[in-house]
């Protein structure tokens, strides 16, 4: 068609769609200028929405570290406070760090002030001992990953620290492969007390066992035989009456031949009981004399550390070794927290230690554990051999007194100065804590920042998006009342 | 010279008034309709009147003028080339309006942007909510305290309602989709009704020689409709009715296939859904299960299939007679179908052939032929009548199809009747055996089809769990409606739940075994265990095991299940000889390791690890054989190889007592090793010394499960998880053992005091199928017996089974890393699905919410363009067949002038007559 045919219902059907159009977009400028938004649904701008939605997750995630990490550092201003005051002192109870050196002063000259000082040094135990139970809400500082129970504790009759139930002082167990190796154990079947539960039913646990009296060689066998059978003395005595002209030499030879054929006698009749005996207990694998002799002799050797270290430590063998496992390890707990460092798992579903914070402090690391660790058990053992010295003169007690002081206050030194370090490492912790929270509080202004460029309208474009269309639409209604009036029927006369 | 006749003059002046105002009387009717929707312009169709005929004696000099004008019709002005345009494009602002339109719906429930308070949108902000209360739960002051757990459970809580919300609202979605395509379908029935109703009036119309010209504008404005819903192949032919009669006849196909007819003249077909039969118990008024002979009687009830196919019916005209010449290819299907005890209800066919056919195709599917309740049993279908029970010497109609039971023989039912019964009972059925067209997928296009497609299409699931789909049309994968959405968020729900209950549960070796087999066992929906094939069985060895049970069994690498010593099980369908798996959680957290994470024996060696073949082919060429680098690598192949049937024999060699073996060959040039084949005696235990090989072996492997299990060695803060009995570790019957894969857990570590935090119903800890629709905290979270578990640690329970006062937390730490880390969420089974990977929020945000908002910001954007094409040409058509007020306003003075112009004629001719007449002295 040459001229193209524009028809009244086909103006005013395009009239209507525009309209329409205009209409739309005035609603659109009107709602974001009433929401601020720039955009109200997903559909509007997916990339720009998705996006939102990444830093809205950013932002509630941050805000959650933040949360995390302020509350660590006020767990940690806790801990830093209660440690000053065990070092440095408070209006009540002189630093660790002043008594020490009063106490420095007093000991070499007089020892007047000895007994004044053991109270003081008691009420400082006690004042230790309280402080490393400060609690920061509910929940106790120093208490590992239990924060729930009191950490220490003294038991019934005052004369253990207890950590949780367990005695800060044990001492540490030694091995028990350094008793009986590996292939000992399987060779005998044995195994130590401590792990008894844990391996199989035909094995025997070593402290059950009961030892003969086995001689370890010839020579001990001489001995045993001089203490139960006859002595040396005893033997040349009888050995002269029978032969008055034996010379000492041949009496000491006939001796050692008797000792011998004892021996002997005792190798293939009282040793085969003594194998019998150990084999009747459940040891495996002693078929000769020499395998008896070499198990007694670890055995023995065995028996006499464990029932040392029970009297030691007040504890057997097999409770000392659990305890201070437990002790190693609540030296260890840690309670991580998601502190913005990017927690993850490896791909072995193990957790990246450095990705979180931990924010377990033991009372452990702080105080020490084990023989003669604990600052607090070292500092009330000092304050009663003080107190317990003569208060007019001041002399010790005991000379094992004066002996235990001396070690006692070089073994508190040490302690002090262990608790100095854990104290610095509390407080550079709590700086970078400090640091961390600064850093994520940027992250977090930064977020809203760009989730309020992304999501937010400048009301100064929206309103002039929106004058604009409201133009565009005044326009379009003026354009209908136009069209409508137009056509040639109105001019026919 | 030729004659003019006195009057004559006067007959055109006439004429020409006459035809003027025929004309005004078009332009009036074209003003006056000019708001009547589908109105065509008309005009009128004008000739110069010719008097024809040359005369017998007529002069060269005659002058012959015509006679003035003459009205031959009224004609409309239409572009057929621009209907056609327009329907085609009205069909894609149909379809895209439709579309649109479910999306909007969808995303009324799914688009959380600008939702919740401050724009934290709802599912995602009770993400946030509880990813909150865990962390505030990970605080050591906090951990373990049962005020927390509260408050995560009760945050748990909100997200699983919001999921059901969620769910329950796009099943509502679905039901109103559902509606609204029903009512769709009825419409376009109804337009389809109308158009053969008018095609009939207007083929009256014509024969009888008039014009239908409105009946036209109004059969045109319900094909616009129908274009809109489907896309549609108007045609226009002629059919000759004899004697030289020719009238227009209308036909409309389907654009999708020119051999799917709607319209053909004056038969018109209709649109219905396909209905699906699925047996439903019969029951009595009061409820209780109709049984007849022992048995329960079984109706077909017609439902809905999931997939609304569709089908075009036979073509029939008014009175319901079909179109002799009907092209559809059509086919007869069982359409209802129901037992009916008695007469009443049961249909009764006209005639024998009807009933017989409807009988056929009973008796030739499965759905139909198959008793549910007994596999040995059939139903056979036969054409009886009213009168007598055989049916075979009445043959007066009605015809009753009669149900039977026969014997079934190996899945095929036989006219057999069943032993034991005295007499052969028989069951009346209601059967409607239409004949239809189905549709495919793609044959349809338009708004209907977009509905369809929006209540059906599952985009990416549609490779997994509707590969009919993907076979009609390839594009189905990509075609996301109502389902994708629902499985979306099922999928999300799911793997949230199995994720947050796998970190808080450890599994102990009796968790299979506690379940109830019906849990475990593949059932059908009345209970009763199947088999493979379907049918019911008593046989525990029958039994089929859920595919998500499968895990808690060993299985190789490849998923086959091995036995107790870890060889793989000769029958892999006999569930009862699968070995529970033992480990707990994974094998790396129990047995011990070294730096590079291989397991090792008791003296801290690495365990020796099974190797694994992945392909395997012989090559006639060393050049063409897999090389080694390492001869370990090479050996361990080699090894693997001699070791197994598969590979070693074969029945042809087996004939000759001969037998496979393999060898390692090494070239010091290259300095590689290859694997050789070798024919070997089959008693021999080696190669021989200088035997040439048969072959060379090009192979992949990998290195799969320890070898020896009984080598692994259990770390020793794990030892106290297992039973033992004087001091022995024991297997679950009791003895000693010392294969740490065969002990077993106490009761008291079995769980952690953790367990399932969420589960498919809240009275149950139920947690598998777990969709977003019953997503729920499980039964013993709520009620306190299980809690977010703190620590998997080997202390976190003491050996009674109590807590241990310890306040590890790393496991809420890692329910915490759980919720940031990138999940797999699968759409399908193994080899065909799409997956997903990301955090479930950036599931639900970026791939549910994410993809329709694509997806409609897409269609809105076709949609615009659809309509301002569809606009531009509605213009264009409207230039053709629009009336404009200004050309009517000109055809108005035009035809004014010419009426004025003849009645001046006729005064002229008057006073020219009169002259002539009365002038004229005579």
């Amino acid at each position: 068609m040459s001229t193209f045919r524009i028809t009244t219902n086909g103006m005013f059907r395009n009239y209507r769609s525009n309209l329409n159009k205009n209409n739309k977009r005035l609603n659109d400028t009107m709602t974001s200028v009433q929401t601020q938004r720039k955009f109200n649904t997903y559909a509007e701008d997916p990339a720009q929405a998705s996006k939102a939605w990444r830093l809205r997750r950013s932002f509630w995630n941050t805000g959650n570290q933040i949360d995390n990490n302020t509350y660590v550092i006020s767990k940690y201003e806790s801990a830093y406070s209660a440690m000053a005051a065990i070092v440095d002192g408070d209006t009540e109870h002189p630093g660790l760090d002043g008594l020490l050196a009063t106490i420095e002063g007093v000991s070499d000259t007089s020892g007047s002030a000895r007994v004044a000082l053991g109270r003081d040094l008691l009420s400082t135990a006690e004042s230790i001992v309280s402080m490393m139970n400060t609690k920061y809400g509910d929940d106790f500082v120093f208490a590992g990953a239990d924060g729930a129970n009191i950490p220490f504790a003294w038991n019934d009759d005052g004369t253990k620290l207890l950590y949780r139930g367990v005695d800060v002082s044990l001492g540490k167990p030694e091995d028990f492969n350094k008793f009986f190796s590996k292939a000992d154990r399987e060779k005998y079947g044995i195994s130590s007390p401590a792990l008894a539960d844990f391996d199989a039913a035909t094995q025997k646990d070593i402290s059950d066992i009961k030892l003969g009296t086995i001689p370890l060689d010839e020579e001990g066998y001489a001995q045993y035989y001089a203490e139960h059978e006859q002595s040396l003395e005893d033997f040349t005595a009888d050995y002269k009456q029978t032969n008055p002209d034996a010379t000492e030499d041949e009496a000491k030879t006939a001796y050692k031949n008797k000792v011998d054929a004892a021996y002997n006698n005792f190798v293939t009749t009282k040793g085969n009981e003594e194998i019998q005996k150990l084999t009747d207990q459940g040891v495996k694998g002693i078929t000769t004399f020499d395998d008896a002799k070499a198990f007694y002799q670890k055995a023995k050797a065995f028996q006499n550390y464990e029932s040392s270290y029970s009297v030691k430590n007040g504890v057997s063998y097999a409770a000392g070794v659990k305890d201070y496992k437990k002790l190693e390890e609540m030296s260890k707990e840690e309670t991580y927290l998601d502190i913005g460092l990017g927690l993850k798992e490896d791909d072995k579903g193990n957790f990246v230690t450095g990705s979180a914070f931990n924010s377990a402090v033991s009372g452990l690391t702080f105080l020490g554990y084990g023989e003669d660790k604990n600052l607090a058990v070292l500092v009330k053992e000092l304050g009663s051999i003080f107190y317990r010295a003569d208060p007019e003169s001041g002399d010790y007690a005991s000379d094992e007194d004066r002996e235990r002081a001396s070690v006692l206050l070089d073994k508190i030194h040490d302690g002090i100065r262990s608790a100095q370090g854990q104290h610095v490492q509390l407080s550079a912790d709590a700086k970078y804590l400090k640091t961390n929270l600064k850093q994520l509080e940027t992250v977090k202004s930064e977020l809203n920042e760009q989730i309020m460029d992304t999501e937010s309208m400048d009301p100064a474009e929206a309103i002039t998006e929106m004058t604009w269309a409201q133009y565009c639409y005044n326009a379009a209604l003026r354009i209908g009342t136009n069209i409508l009036s137009q056509s040639l029927i109105d001019y026919l006369q | 010279m030729g004659n003019t006749s006195t009057f004559g003059t006067f007959t055109m002046a006439r004429l020409g008034i006459f035809v003027a105002q025929h004309a005004l009387n078009v332009t009036g009717n074209n003003i006056s309709n000019i708001n009547t929707e589908g109105y065509t312009r008309e005009k009128l169709d004008q000739s110069s009147m010719y008097f024809g005929g040359a005369d017998r004696y007529q002069s060269k000099y005659d002058i012959r003028e015509n006679g003035g004008v003459l009205a031959n019709g009224v004609d409309q002005i239409r572009d057929q080339y621009l209907d056609i345009r327009y329907r085609n494009e009205m069909t894609k602002v149909g379809a895209a309006d439709a579309k649109l339109d479910g999306l909007k719906q969808l995303d009324a429930i799914l688009d959380e942007v600008a939702k919740g308070e401050d724009g934290e949108g709802v599912l995602e902000a009770r993400f946030n909510d509880f990813l909150q209360q865990l962390q505030e739960l990970s605080k050591d002051q906090n951990a373990g305290n049962d005020d927390i757990d509260a408050l995560v459970r009760s945050s748990a809580e909100a997200l699983a309602v919001q999921f059901n919300t969620y769910a329950g609202r796009l099943e509502t979605l679905k039901e109103n989709v559902t509606a609204q395509f029903k009512q769709e379908l009825d419409e376009t029935n109804t337009t389809l009704e109308k158009i053969r109703d008018l095609n009939e009036t207007i083929r009256k119309t014509q024969i009888f020689g008039g014009t239908g010209l409105t009946l036209k504008d109004e059969r045109n404005l319900l094909i616009d409709d129908l274009s809109k819903k489907i896309g549609i192949n108007v045609i226009y032919e002629m059919e000759n009715l004899g004697d030289g009669v020719e009238v227009e006849k209308l036909k409309i196909t389907t654009s999708g296939d020119p051999s799917r007819v709607l319209i053909d003249g004056i038969y018109g077909a209709q649109l219905s859904i396909v209905q699906k039969g699925d047996d439903v118990p019969c029951k009595d008024k009061a409820g209780n299960p109709v049984m007849k002979n022992g048995m329960q009687v079984y109706d077909k009830m017609n439902v809905d299939n999931d997939n609304f196919d569709l089908a075009i019916s036979e073509l029939v005209d008014k009175r319901g007679k079909s179109d002799p010449a009907d092209p559809n290819k059509l086919e007869q299907v069982i359409d209802k179908f129901a037992v009916k005890l008695t007469k009443e209800g049961a249909t009764g066919f006209k005639t024998y052939e009807e009933a017989k056919a409807a009988a056929d195709l009973l008796n030739s599917d499965p759905a139909y032929y198959t008793n549910p309740s007994d596999p040995t049993k059939a139903f056979y279908y036969h054409v009886g009548n009213a009168k007598d029970a055989d049916g075979l010497t009445d043959q007066t109609p009605p015809f009753y199809i009669h149900q039977h039971d026969t014997k079934m023989v190996d899945g095929t039912p036989t006219t057999d009747t069943v032993e034991g019964y005295i007499e052969n009972p028989f069951r009346y059925t209601e059967v409607s055996a239409p004949r239809i067209t189905k549709l495919k997928d793609t044959e349809l296009s338009g708004g209907l089809q977009a509905m369809r497609e929006m209540l059906t299409e599952s985009g990416e699931y549609a490779t997994a769990y509707e590969p009919e789909d993907l076979r009609y049309d390839p594009e189905a994968g990509t075609k996301r409606g109502i389902p994708y959405y629902q499985k979306a968020l099922d999928t999300l729900a799911n793997v949230f739940a199995e994720k947050l209950n796998n970190a808080n549960t450890l599994y102990g070796d009796s968790y299979v075994e506690s379940l109830d087999p019906k849990v475990l066992y593949e059932t059908d929906k009345d209970g009763n265990f199947v088999a493979a094939n379907g049918v019911v069985t008593n046989d525990p060895t029958m039994y089929v095991l859920k595919d998500d049970y499968k895990k808690y069994y060993r299985q190789n690498e490849n998923g086959l299940f091995l036995d107790a010593e870890g060889k793989i099980l000769t029958n892999q369908n006999d569930p009862t000889q699968y070995v529970p798996n033992d480990r707990i959680i994974d094998e790396k957290t129990l047995f011990k390791q070294d730096d590079n994470g291989r397991f090792v024996d008791t003296n801290g060696d690495p365990l020796e690890l099974e190797t694994v073949i992945d392909k395997f082919d012989t090559v006639s060429s060393a050049n063409a054989a897999t090389k080694f680098k390492t001869q370990e690598e090479a050996k361990a192949v080699v090894n693997r190889l001699n070791s197994d049937p598969t590979y070693c024999t074969s029945p042809t060699l087996a004939k000759d007592g001969k037998r496979y073996a393999y060898g390692l060959y090494y070239n010091p040039t290259s300095e590689q090793y290859y694997i050789s084949q070798h024919k070997i005696d089959a008693t021999a235990t080696s190669i021989p010394d200088g035997d040439t090989p048969v072959n060379y072996v090009s192979v992949t492997s990998h290195e799969g499960d320890v070898k020896d299990r009984t080598k692994l060695v259990v770390k020793d803060e794990y030892k106290k998880y297992f039973e033992t009995e004087n001091g022995s570790f024991v297997d679950k019957d009791g003895n000693a053992t010392t294969d740490p894969s065969k002990y077993v857990l106490k009761e008291a570590f079995k769980s952690l005091g953790g367990g399932a935090l969420f589960s498919n119903s809240g009275n149950t800890d139920d947690t598998t199928e777990i969709t977003a629709a019953n997503i729920s905290v499980s039964n013993s979270w709520a009620h306190g017996l299980n809690h977010v578990l703190r620590t998997k640690a080997a202390d976190a329970k003491k050996e009674d089974g109590t807590d241990n006062k310890s306040r590890l937390q790393d496991n809420i730490r890692h329910i915490i890393t759980v919720m940031g880390s990138k999940h797999e969420f699968k759409t399908g089974n193994e080899e065909t699905s799409m997956n997903f990977e990301g955090t479930f929020q950036q599931m639900l945000t970026e791939v549910i919410a994410g993809t329709l908002a694509k997806d409609e910001n897409i269609t809105q954007t076709m949609l615009n363009n659809y309509n301002t094409t569809a606009d531009e040409i509605y213009v264009d058509r409207d230039a053709v067949m629009g009336v404009d007020l200004n050309d009517e306003a000109m055809n108005m003075m035009q035809y004014q002038k010419a009426y004025s112009a003849a009645c001046r004629l006729m005064t002229t001719y008057d006073a020219m007559l009169e002259k002539l007449i009365n002038g004229t002295a005579v």
